[in-house]
């Protein structure tokens, strides 16, 4: 027989127990998200879930600090604008009393939105919306403390006078609601402060609303069935967007939509659909994320425009490796040229079927094949890398004055058929000489200097190239030195890169990262070694091949880049005097801190997938390490995916 | 529009009177016409304090900017590009900025004069290199700089002398030379066409210059003008403008450029004597002209229409304040005058071609865009401040006046400037435009 009181006891306990632990990740217990305050109208939104750490931790990261030790940054925070700043920060520490960073945390520490509504009035095409702010902080007294403080340092005029009649000490109360006290500014924006929660409106009829929806809760933005799917980048994020397009064509932009939505057949090979996926989305949403090291940023659209689903989502095909010397970025894109010319006369306007058709029969002769949609597009994979890499300008008895990147674009065969591959790769070299050719021909009668054909082999790859006649004593710095074209193939891989330099890199790249039957894989850990590290499944290793589902991607390095530009800095400087008129020293100062800015930069990686129902964009933006401030920010949560 | 019928006295020094004083206005029209305009309203007081001798003597005698070498510096890093553009921008800057505006005023005169335009040229940096050519000896002597102009690659590419060759020499450019650059129609035979472009073969262009191609050139003898020998390039622009009728040919030439559309004969004449007597050298005769007697005839004053070049230049140099050269270059374009760019061998027609709907409209609009800040042409410029600098008038419409046009204005034309101010329409900008939109402001 069992102990009914030790069971009853029992019971009670396990459900104290678990009522406690509910009750510390239950809802009742943590305060609304701010969308719940938001109207259902709501046309955009911006939400910050935690300013102040934000803001804290920006200012005592990597990035803040490397850009402290800038020349240009110091010089700034001495003089002019850079000083004003400080002025204004040390101003504001004694009229509220509190730092500018505490105040941020004590008004909006848990969590800041600001909200774009449909607007009362109309007034032509664009109807300015309303607008409302809400903010959670630390608690009732403080916030209004620091109010007052603001407003009384708001009637202070720019030149440090006080000015005592242009805003009231304590701004005046201007209508009750319940315990709420609504304050009005000269212009027409209302203000309160309900609990923790800072309220600031536009208008009257909105902030009354607001506290109503507040006090009382009732249907808002978070049921909106267009902020629903976008709401889980919410979650980790550390700002959020969120743009209700169909509502902002109707209530505040009427030309927003009018445009006329002909497909034009360059732009949509060029940008996949993106562009139509814009127009197209019901909403659009990003989030922002940062860490030490790194900002990343998605961006969400919702819709995916037919030709998108129809031609540019090819099957995932592996990437070439083009990580060559001197890499200063590149791009890749999938575009399966071959279904997208097989449907164009579905696409693209009646006239331009002629110009297909010329261009189908032409290429076709250059290639040596009957037709290019039969006989070269079907056979390439959906995939074309550029990619962009300093030059050393070794191979020239004299460097151009304006140093131009080297760039390649690489493409890739779809079989596996050895002798299908050499070719195609046959026909891109015979339309290659015939296109450096007719160039030199055009050249020879404008009497410019003219491209010479020449081959050589770099280990078992033909490469044939063409190169400028040595430069006379004029012309030993022209332009056109920075280009020697040039083409090989090697197995499945087709490249044209606009320096022979370039081309000869990308060879010995491709070559070393194909895979040695010989020799151990260095892609996988060596389980005899305990402390191998794994490889980061999230993020591929850039330096091999890798398969990846991006429809576009692009890659760029801070520092290359910045390289580049200095080493072009007399012609960016000799631009920005001709052409807008500043004086020699502005330029420079101006360019010297745009180099040094990029060149915090480590690197820039920037992605779309194309998913069921909408494109999907992260960009990520990493800066170069330095030491942080001591007691640092904690390491933040990794961002969720879709 | 006729001159003053007394050539003799045309050239005289002219002798400043009660009736016909050296004052600001006359300073303003030395100004106008051998510049760009006054720079600053101290510039004027210093010219018209000088006196009609050493203001011409300042301003022809002023030394070639080394400032400049900054902005040409600026155009080196960027030349290898070949952008018209950019040099476009650069010429225009040097205008802006140049404190010896006369010898842009002057190259830009030979720039119309030896006409050649880049959409054939097809080398920014043949342009330059004649435009330079005419920055640094447009004041010297006329033979030395037809001597090399005849050899400019940009010239020889225009006028197909780069193709020219013994056995068949092109006739195109000792025929321009001889109708357009020298002594005009009528004073030259067929026949001394032929023979001159027998002497101007040989030479041949690589890129921006041009070189002596010795088995082109045609070393047998010619007859030119009646006179016999193996001539060569040199010997040609020699013979020309040895011809009597040269004189008279660049004499109208430069007065119509200078001074009045239709300049009669007497003071043609007596300008080509000047000319003549000073070797050609058009520093010298044009300083004797910017102090004779039928530069600041009444005749002379307000009566030739400012090219797009002089209008633009002329107006922010009196304004000052920053532009952007590529902007600048598209404006006046818009204006009628691109650049290295002329509409033919002839040049630009100029005068009253200048104006018509579509430029009227094109110079307004700069004329607003100039006064304002930011906008196409990148503007750093105040016009509240700018009206404010005039401390000599009480009244913002009396200050535009003055400040831009110097006071030369007949009282019916400056009482609407005056209602504007008093209708308090746009301030210093608005009434500024208003000054610029006068027809007298278009008026060189």
């Amino acid at each position: 027989m069992f102990n009914r009181h030790a069971v009853v006891s029992l019971v009670f306990s396990l459900w104290f127990v678990s009522a406690a632990a509910h009750g510390q990740n239950s809802t009742a217990s943590r305060p609304a998200p701010l969308e719940r305050y938001l109207p259902k109208e709501t046309i955009a939104c911006v939400d910050v879930p935690r300013p102040g750490e934000l803001l804290h931790s920006a200012a005592s990261g990597a990035l803040f600090s490397n850009l402290q030790q800038l020349p240009e940054y110091k010089k700034a925070m001495k003089e002019g604008e850079g000083l004003k700043l400080l002025a204004g920060l040390a101003a504001f520490r004694v009229a509220a009393g509190v730092d500018f960073m505490d105040a941020i945390d004590k008004v909006s520490g848990r969590g800041f939105v600001a909200a774009l509504l449909p607007p009362g009035e109309k007034q032509g095409w664009f109807r300015f919306p309303e607008v409302l702010m809400i903010a959670r902080g630390d608690g009732h007294d403080s916030i209004i403390n620091i109010r007052n403080s603001l407003a009384t340092f708001a009637g202070l005029r720019a030149d440090g006078e006080w000015v005592a009649d242009k805003v009231k000490i304590v701004p005046q109360v201007f209508q009750k609601l319940g315990a709420v006290e609504i304050v009005k500014s000269d212009k027409t924006g209302c203000f309160a402060v309900a609990g923790d929660v800072t309220v600031i409106t536009s208008s009257l009829p909105l902030m009354l609303e607001t506290l109503s929806r507040i006090e009382k809760g009732g249907e808002s933005l978070a049921d909106s069935i267009h902020f629903a799917p976008a709401a889980f980048l919410l979650e980790g994020s550390d700002a959020f967007a969120w743009l209700d397009v169909d509502k902002y064509a109707a209530d505040v932009n009427d030309e927003f939509k009018k445009k006329e939505r002909k497909l034009e057949p360059a732009a949509a090979l060029l940008f996949g659909g993106i562009q139509q996926s814009l127009v197209d989305s019901k909403w659009l949403a990003a989030s922002l994320h940062f860490t030490d090291r790194a900002l990343s940023m998605r961006v969400l659209t919702s819709a995916l425009p037919g030709i998108a689903r129809e031609t540019f989502l090819p099957e995932i095909v592996s990437t070439a490796n083009v990580h060559v010397p001197r890499y200063a970025g590149s791009l890749t894109m999938r575009r399966d040229i071959n279904a997208f010319w097989k449907d164009h006369e579905g696409l693209v306007a009646g006239e331009l079927d002629a110009e297909f058709a010329k261009f189908n029969s032409t290429a076709g002769t250059i290639f040596g094949v009957k037709r290019m949609d039969e006989d070269v597009f079907p056979k390439l994979s959906p995939i074309a890398q550029f990619v962009f890499a300093r030059q050393t300008f070794g191979e020239l008895a004299a460097a151009p004055k304006i140093k131009l990147p080297a760039i390649a674009m690489v493409l890739q065969a779809r079989g596996a058929d050895a002798k299908e591959n050499i070719k195609i790769g046959d026909g891109f070299r015979r339309a290659f000489q015939t296109a450096v050719a007719l160039s030199a021909a055009d050249a020879a009668q404008k009497g410019r200097p003219a491209l010479g054909l020449n081959e050589e082999s770099v280990g078992r790859v033909k490469l044939t190239y063409a190169t400028f006649p040595e430069p006379t004593e004029n012309e030993g710095e022209a332009i056109y030195y920075n280009f020697s074209p040039a083409f090989f193939s090697y197995g499945k891989h087709i490249a044209i890169a606009s320096t022979r330099e370039l081309a000869k890199d990308l060879i010995a790249t491709l070559d070393a990262s194909k895979p040695d039957a010989s020799k151990p894989d260095a892609s996988k850990p060596d389980a005899s070694k305990p402390d191998a590290s794994k490889p980061d499944a999230s993020k591929p290793d850039a330096s091999k091949p890798y398969a990846s589902s991006a429809l576009d991607g692009l890659d760029a390095a801070g520092r290359d880049i910045s390289e580049m530009l200095a080493q072009n800095a007399d012609a960016i400087i000799a631009n920005e005097v001709l052409e807008k008129g500043k004086d020699k020293k502005t330029a420079e100062r101006e360019l010297r801190t745009f180099v040094e800015l990029l060149s915090l930069i480590s690197n820039v990686k920037f992605e779309i997938t194309a998913a069921a129902d909408g494109f999907d964009g992260a960009l990520e933006i990493e800066w170069n390490s330095a030491p942080t401030a001591a007691g640092g920010p904690a390491s933040r949560p990794a961002r969720v995916d879709r | 529009m006729t001159g003053p019928r007394d050539g003799g006295v045309l050239m005289e020094p002219f002798v400043p009177s009660d009736a016909n004083p050296f004052d600001a206005a006359a300073a303003a029209h030395l100004l106008r016409r051998a510049a760009f305009g006054p720079a600053a309203p101290d510039e004027l007081q210093r010219i018209a304090e000088s006196g009609p001798a050493e203001a011409a003597k300042s301003i022809v005698r002023a030394p070639a900017d080394r400032a400049l070498e900054e902005l040409d510096a600026m155009f080196d890093a960027i030349a290898s590009a070949d952008s018209i553009e950019s040099l476009r921008s650069w010429w225009l800057l040097r205008m802006l900025r140049t404190k010896a505006p006369f010898r842009e005023k002057l190259a830009l005169f030979f720039h119309g004069h030896f006409a050649t335009a880049h959409r054939k040229v097809q080398s920014a940096r043949a342009m330059r290199a004649q435009a330079e050519l005419f920055i640094e000896h447009g004041g010297g002597g006329f033979v030395l700089l037809t001597k090399q102009i005849v050899r400019d690659a940009a010239m020889l590419v225009f006028l197909d002398g780069a193709k020219s060759a013994k056995g068949r020499p092109n006739e195109n450019l000792a025929r321009e030379l001889m109708e357009l650059f020298t002594l005009g129609r009528g004073n030259y035979h067929e026949a001394d066409i032929r023979e001159a472009a027998r002497a101007l073969t040989g030479w041949r262009v690589d890129g921006p210059s041009a070189h002596f191609h010795a088995p082109s050139f045609d070393a047998g003898e010619k007859q030119i003008f009646g006179r016999r020998g193996n001539f060569n390039d040199n010997d040609v622009a020699e013979l020309c403008v040895a011809q009597p009728a040269c004189a008279k040919f660049v004499a109208r030439k430069l007065l119509v450029f200078y001074v009045m559309p239709e300049p009669q004969a007497p003071f043609v004449d007596a300008f080509a004597k000047t000319l003549a007597d000073e070797g050609f050298v058009l520093s010298r005769a044009l300083e004797l002209l910017f102090q004779s007697n039928g530069f600041y005839a009444a005749e002379a004053r307000k009566c030739n229409i400012k090219s797009p070049v002089e209008f633009a230049v002329g107006l922010l140099r009196s304004l000052g304040g920053r532009v952007s050269g590529a902007a600048l270059a598209r404006a006046v374009a818009e204006m009628g005058q691109n650049l290295f760019d002329p509409p033919s061998v002839k040049g630009w027609d100029g005068g009253r071609a200048w104006i018509h709907p579509a430029t009227w409209l094109a110079r307004t609009n700069f004329a607003f865009e100039a006064l304002g800040r930011g906008g196409p042409l990148e503007r750093e410029f105040d016009a509240e401040e700018f009206v404010a600098s005039d401390r000599r008038n009480a009244n913002s419409a009396d200050r535009a006046l003055e400040l831009l046009l110097q006071n030369g204005v007949a009282p019916d034309v400056r009482e609407p400037i005056r209602r504007l101010e008093a209708a308090g329409l746009g301030g210093a900008r608005a009434m500024l435009h208003a000054v610029v939109c006068l027809p007298e402001y278009h008026l060189n």
